[in-house]
């Protein structure tokens, strides 16, 4: 078995630290070094801040010395997304439009982060101010042989879990940003319930679906986490003041009489693949005890692009309308076009996708209710990993479909509705890439959602699996 | 569907002072162009059905 240093979960980090298996100071360097052993190639990482994080390991370690350490994150490493602010390191967005910009404070999920005394290791590259689900120029760690996206746009956030770089790190998720690389590397991700997470201090791409949250390797890790994210912030406006609870409480709560619902439209693949594995899963969930069962989403799912893309281009346009203008050459040629069409999306088209939106929603709640789901299954994506470079997938049976499409077709409803969803991996491709499994609640049943993540967890072993780049040494 | 035209696309990038060269207008127009033929079917003749665009809060339960 491996040992808690090689498993490099949140979860064995901190029984190791608190075991005295290792320092927080140790398991920083080890995750230091294996990015400068592995970085050249795979470009996870936007910017190291080993000074930072040996500062934090230490302090972490005076505390827990003296008998006062902070709770399971203390002296735990992570890395930050590069949309996400950290005081006094520079945040550009993978971009060189920010190039310079050094926040005088750091988003409150960092404040949050820190204060649990978590260790930032540095930031992580993103496909350029989120806009995208390729993340140029980092590399999937999965198939170092061939030029494999990580997925997007928290691809470098996803590539550093999986190639042993770091326990845990932030993404950001806007059609899928979280949950797409969490899949296409074979790592777990939260998106949380909208507004469940404070996401000032966060580049904005869309103010009505933007959602940040964790990656790592388990849905435990990531209730670990959530414990210490949610929560109101007045910073931002979108923050609930709803409860809290304590996300890890219920984890072992199982799926016996849970019903389990499966889509039998929309969220289909053409990949024998992925529907192998994703049957494999409604299998294993129902060997624990759920009660699973298909159903028919709402068609309005069919406009979940369109509308979702008048949102996106018209919100982030607003956003970026005067760095376009003065510095339209800094940014990628397809950031900048998705910025110029947002500029001419007409009025009217954008408060029809807002009414589209709140009727998606109706339906959707109304088949919640009807059928009673307690949570709702489907493939993260229809596909694996593509190359750098690649525009469209053609499956098996002739079906095509565009990168962005086949990327965000069954993550994006749910920045929609605004549901919890949390992607697990959930097998391998035949080329050995990965496949996930997505697990989706009703609004503010974050709790549920991660609890039958963690069932499957049990009875399955797809996140005990790493590439073997990240192994020390290797 | 309706075709925009290229200098349709002209005018209105100079109406929004969008920076955008004239080879980067035909770019411009088959984006726009394709995202209008999506939005057209969210221009229903029977608008009784729809809701209105609420501030969106994903509140179930209220």
């Amino acid at each position: 078995m491996a040992s808690n240093e090689e498993r490099l979960t949140v979860t064995s980090v901190a029984e190791g630290l608190a075991k005295g298996e290792f320092s927080s100071r140790e398991i920083t360097e080890r995750c230091l070094t294996q990015v400068e052993r592995t970085d050249g190639t795979l470009k996870a990482f936007n910017r190291m801040t080993p000074k930072v994080a040996q500062k934090a390991a230490e302090a972490s370690d005076e505390r827990r010395r003296g008998g006062r350490a902070l709770g399971p994150l203390d002296g735990v490493p992570y890395v930050a997304k590069d949309i996400v602010e950290t005081e006094g390191i520079e945040t550009t967005g993978s971009s060189d439009v920010l190039k310079g910009y050094i926040p005088t404070r750091s988003a409150s999920t960092v404040e949050r982060f820190n204060a649990a005394g978590a260790v930032l290791l540095g930031k992580t590259n993103t496909h350029q101010f989120a806009y995208g689900v390729q993340t140029p120029p980092t590399r999937n760690p999965w198939d170092m042989e061939t030029a494999r996206v990580p997925g997007g746009s928290s691809g470098g956030t996803g590539a550093a879990v999986a190639a042993g770089q770091t326990p845990i790190g932030f993404g950001t998720d806007t059609g899928g940003s979280i949950r797409i690389p969490a899949c296409l590397n074979g790592i777990t991700g939260l998106k949380a319930t909208f507004g469940r997470v404070p996401k000032d201090g966060v580049f904005m791409l869309s103010w009505s679906l933007d959602h940040i949250g964790p990656m790592c390797w388990t849905a435990e890790d990531a209730a670990i986490a959530l414990n210490v994210l949610a929560g109101y912030d007045a910073r931002d406006l979108n923050s609930s003041k709803r409860p809290v609870e304590d996300y890890t409480a219920g984890l072992a709560g199982g799926v016996k009489g849970l019903r389990v619902a499966v889509p039998t439209n929309y969220f289909v693949s053409h990949y024998p693949a992925v529907t192998n594995a994703f049957q494999a899963a409604v299998d294993a969930l129902k060997g624990a005890g759920a009660e699973v069962f298909e159903v028919a989403v709402p068609k309005t799912l069919d406009m979940t692009q369109p509308l979702g893309f008048a949102i996106v281009l018209a919100e982030s346009a607003a956003w970026h309308a005067p760095r376009l203008r003065r510095q339209k050459q800094d940014y990628q040629p397809d950031v900048a076009d998705y910025l110029g069409v947002g500029e001419l999306v007409l009025a009217t088209d954008l408060i029809n996708a807002q009414r589209y939106r709140s009727r998606i929603n109706a339906d959707m709640r109304q088949l919640w209710t009807d059928q009673r789901i307690d949570v709702m299954v489907t493939p993260t994506l229809a596909v694996t990993a593509a190359k750098h470079g690649q525009v469209e997938y053609t499956a098996p049976d002739g079906f095509e479909e565009v990168l962005m499409s086949a990327s965000i077709r069954c993550t994006f409803p749910f920045n929609i509705t605004g549901q919890p969803a949390l992607t697990v991996p959930g097998g391998f491709d035949e080329k050995g890439l990965p496949i996930g499994l997505q697990i989706i609640g009703r609004p503010w049943a974050d709790a549920l959602t991660l609890r039958v993540g963690h069932a499957y967890q049990q009875v399955t072993d797809w996140h005990t699996k790493r590439p073997e780049l990240a192994a020390v040494g290797a | 569907m309706p075709q925009l035209t290229t200098d349709q696309i002209k005018k209105l990038a100079e109406v929004a002072e969008l920076p955008v060269t004239d080879a980067e207008v035909e770019a411009l127009r088959e984006n726009l162009q394709g995202m209008i033929d999506a939005w057209r079917q969210m221009r229903p003749d029977d608008f009784d059905d729809w809701a209105p665009a609420d501030t969106f809060k994903p509140d179930w339960d209220d």
